[in-house]
């Protein structure tokens, strides 16, 4: 990359400060992340004999992570998340841009009171207990289901993609109907791929929320099979407390120390979406921005 | 759906206490427990009186005790209970093992205490509760609001079914369980015996020239010796003490606050008493006030958890500390590259007195570890309420499958892997599980330690290792320390303004201790502690215990 040349004192001044300001930034982003990553290698006694602050093990060790990774549990939990996180976002984006379209059609007969159903969604909840009386009664407590059906209609991604949708040229819609298409076939081929970056930040925001939610398989999973990796590795970090008050005689103590396993949890945890996240980056941002225009 | 906030999730918790309540109200069933005074003719009989104390030597009931259980018959049961791992148990060698012993197919789930809450209120709401909860001593009030809303069966008709757990059904704990003459559930012994104490550095009492401390000022002269003739110059500090608490309590001071008078509810003359209107409390402040003001205290003596406080523990930094002995031995081992010479650098600390405690007493002995309560559904069924007592009933020490269910399996589970030995003439047992065993090895095996919640206790547990044994012994002379009485036991207080008190000493003491407020504020600050529900709760507990009201 060619160096800029500036062509004033002020302004490489500027830049110069600039640079530093956001490499500072950059580096308390990154500080963190090492600092996990070092503490997930770092054995229990030279946690100990460095005060419990380590960026770079002098003894680096993988007994955390053989630990998660060698266990069945882990990639079971790692399954019905990933199960969720392409089912979930799935199933919201098609009963969200069908709704955004039915509902962004002006002579839709109760538009009004049906806009205002959804955006009372946004404002108010049923509470726990309702909540989970309709999944006991609709039997799908403890299924997978129970994880992606109470959030398959995003009321908030309706209003942004039903708002991209108004947007569309009339002239573009007339166009298309005088050719002879059906409503489905504009919905495909003409709605969809002009709301595209719309439905893809709806998309991102949903695959996040999924892959970090526990609270709900808390409440609707009682088979721990069907436990998320949010909430295995929640539990996992859970049993530190207790583990320690029994370590002279469980011996299922992990041998290992505890800050690192937790630590190593949440390297697990974050990897995949740090895989993912670069790709769909711009997106995610449109998304914000969509949120804040609003 | 993001992670639900505390204070948020608290009120969802009291909103499902709230629903659980009008739903009860709605069924046929109201009115506290349920089955009271309808026990089947062939059912044996509970005990009439209880014991004072644990029996001396803890002895196995007769196999036939449970003749009342027909194992022809096959039953379905779901347990619960608040365990330490949680997580999935894909290969349950344990659950296998049950469910051939006693013809049954068995749901086992366990949480946190957090999540029980929760698990409680929805699943009774909702009719889906398990048929049988091990419910800690800290959700009594949770358990104490299933009994009021008829979802709970009458304990003490059951307990005739447990002959092992009667055992252990102590005068004092059947109070604690009994609200309005009902036993909402049968109290078991807790996990852990009283063994935490101060432990102090004998090497640094060597190197300053002093003698343990028996009272609060030696404590004090300890600390400022530690301070002035640092028996460590090489190292950072060593500094007297700190709390490990992580910025949300006393943490290990907790048991300085008994050296300076009783730390809980007591009667004193007829009168109930409390450390914040008798000066207890405001003499360990100004304790404490005094150790950080003379810089006797490491500078984040309040703020640091207690996994970070190991550094300073295992480091020389400290030269004091609060500790079960068993775990003070073995951690210190580990973390001193198995030299055994640093563990045998620390002592337990004997009577340490003051004014308001010239005998030196110790903190009030623990309570019950909690309740086992049965879903009141059970009444309909006695074939299952039969089974279910009969098995959890040989988990209780020292009946057959103790040793089975507890620390991942015993020998029923895997063989010779792992020994037991039980002395039938002291009751007390070894359980040696070797570091090779299986599931110190396979992490999707560490949930099956969570089976042993039922019944598992180290109080008659002892070591044949040289290190555990060292610290068995240390924790054996801790159990000999004299104690303040346990009033608590006794105790069924509103936990509303028991949490708000909580609070208000969360938000206050501190600033006493850290010279923020000024102690010409401390009978102000009492009056807001009565205010806030403190005198409510001296009137509640004077009205309990018989006494007069202060």
């Amino acid at each position: 990359m060619a160096l800029r040349r500036y062509k004033s004192l002020p302004e490489t001044s500027y830049q110069v400060v600039i640079h530093f300001i956001v490499g500072m930034i950059v580096l308390s982003a990154l500080l963190p992340l090492v600092y996990v990553i070092g503490m997930s290698l770092t054995s229990q006694n030279e946690l100990i004999a460095r005060n419990y602050f380590v960026i770079i093990p002098q003894e680096p060790t993988m007994e955390a992570y053989r630990r998660l990774l060698t266990s069945e549990i882990l990639w079971r939990s790692i399954g019905v998340s990933v199960l969720r996180a392409v089912v979930g976002p799935l199933l919201t984006l098609v009963l969200t841009v069908v709704g955004a379209f039915v509902l962004s059609r002006k002579d839709l007969p109760g538009r009004n009171l049906l806009l205002l159903f959804v955006v009372a969604t946004i404002l108010f909840r049923g509470g726990l207990i309702p909540s989970y009386l309709v999944m006991h009664d609709l039997q799908l407590l403890n299924t997978f289901w129970s994880l992606v059906l109470p959030t398959a209609v995003d009321a908030f991604g309706l209003l942004v993609i039903k708002m991209f949708i108004e947007n569309i040229p009339r002239e573009l819609v007339e166009a298309a109907y005088l050719d002879g298409v059906s409503e489905i076939q504009l919905l495909i081929r003409i709605v969809v791929p002009l709301a595209a970056p719309a439905i893809a930040a709806i998309g991102m925001f949903n695959i996040v929320m999924h892959w970090v939610s526990w609270f709900d398989a808390l409440v609707y999973i009682q088979d721990p099979n069907l436990y998320p990796l949010q909430l295995v590795l929640r539990n996992m970090l859970n049993t530190e407390v207790v583990n320690d008050q029994m370590t002279q005689s469980l011996a299922t103590n992990q041998r290992v120390s505890p800050e690192s396993l937790k630590m190593a949890t949440v390297v697990v945890a974050i990897i995949p979406i740090l895989m993912v996240y670069p790709f769909l980056q711009k997106h995610f941002i449109r998304g914000v921005y969509m949120g804040a225009v609003k | 759906m993001s992670e639900t906030s505390i204070p948020r999730r608290r009120v969802l918790e009291l909103g499902a206490l709230t629903g659980t309540a009008a739903l009860a109200g709605c069924s046929t069933e109201s009115g506290g427990g349920s089955g009271s005074g309808d026990i089947p003719d062939d059912r044996p009989r509970p005990p009439e009186s209880f014991p004072d104390a644990f029996p001396e030597v803890p002895t196995r009931v007769p196999e036939d005790s449970y003749g009342y259980d027909d194992l022809d018959t096959e039953v379905s049961m779901a347990l619960a209970l608040v365990g330490a791992f949680n997580g999935p148990r894909p290969k349950d060698p344990i659950k296998a093992f049950l469910e051939q012993e006693f013809n049954a197919r068995i749901d086992f789930n366990s949480y946190t205490a957090e999540d029980m809450r929760n698990k409680l209120a929805l699943s009774f709401a909702s009719g889906d509760a398990p048929d049988f909860v091990v419910v800690p001593a800290g959700l009594r009030d949770v358990a104490t609001a299933l009994y009021d809303q008829g979802q709970l069966l009458n304990a003490h008709d059951v307990l005739g079914l447990m002959p092992q757990a009667a055992m252990y059904v102590t005068e004092p704990f059947r109070a604690w369980a009994t609200v309005d003459e009902e036993m909402i559930g049968i109290p078991t012994y807790s996990t852990f015996p009283d063994v935490w104490n101060l432990y102090i550095r004998k090497d640094f009492l060597a190197e300053i020239g002093m003698d343990e401390p028996t009272d609060t000022d030696g404590l004090l002269a300890y600390a400022r010796a530690l301070r002035d003739k640092d028996p460590t110059p090489d190292l950072d500090g060593p500094w007297f003490m700190a709390t490990g608490g992580d910025g949300a309590g006393w943490g290990m001071f907790s048991q300085l606050i008994a050296a300076f008078g009783h730390p809980s509810w007591n009667v004193r003359d007829g009168r109930i008493n409390h450390p914040m209107i008798d000066g207890t409390m405001k003499a360990f402040l100004q304790f404490v006030d005094q150790l950080r003001s003379e810089d006797l205290l490491p500078p984040d003596w309040y703020t640091t958890a207690w996994e970070q406080l190991k550094s300073r523990t295992f480091n020389d930094q400290l030269g004091l500390v609060q500790y079960p002995g068993g775990n003070l031995a073995t951690e210190t081992y580990l973390a001193r590259d198995n030299d055994f010479s640093k563990v045998q650098a620390w002592d337990p600390l004997g009577q340490i007195s003051s004014p308001g405690n010239p005998e030196g007493l110790l903190p009030p002995p623990s309570g019950p570890g909690g309740l086992f309560v049965f879903n009141a559904a059970l009444a309909d069924d006695e074939a299952k309420l039969r089974r279910i007592a009969h098995m959890i009933d040989t988990f209780v020490y020292p009946n057959v499958n103790y040793w089975n269910v507890a620390q991942g399996g015993g020998p029923a589970i895997w063989g010779d892997a792992v020994t037991v030995k039980f002395d039938e003439k002291t009751g007390l047992n070894v359980f040696d599980i070797p570091p090779d065993a299986p599931y110190n090895k396979d992490q999707s095996l560490a949930s099956l330690a969570d089976w042993q919640f039922f019944g598992y206790t180290l109080r008659w547990q002892t070591f044949e290792e040289k290190v555990a044994k060292y610290g068995y012994d240390w924790n054996k002379e801790s159990e000999q320390l004299k104690r303040w009485e346990n009033f608590d036991v006794r105790l069924n207080l509103d936990p509303k303004p028991v949490q708000d008190l909580l609070t208000l000493g969360q938000k206050s003491e501190i600033q006493f201790a850290l010279g923020q407020r000024s102690f010409d504020e401390w009978d102000a600050y009492v009056e807001t502690w009565r205010k806030t529900g403190g005198q409510e709760l001296l009137d509640s507990a004077a009205e309990q215990l018989g006494v007069q009201s202060a």
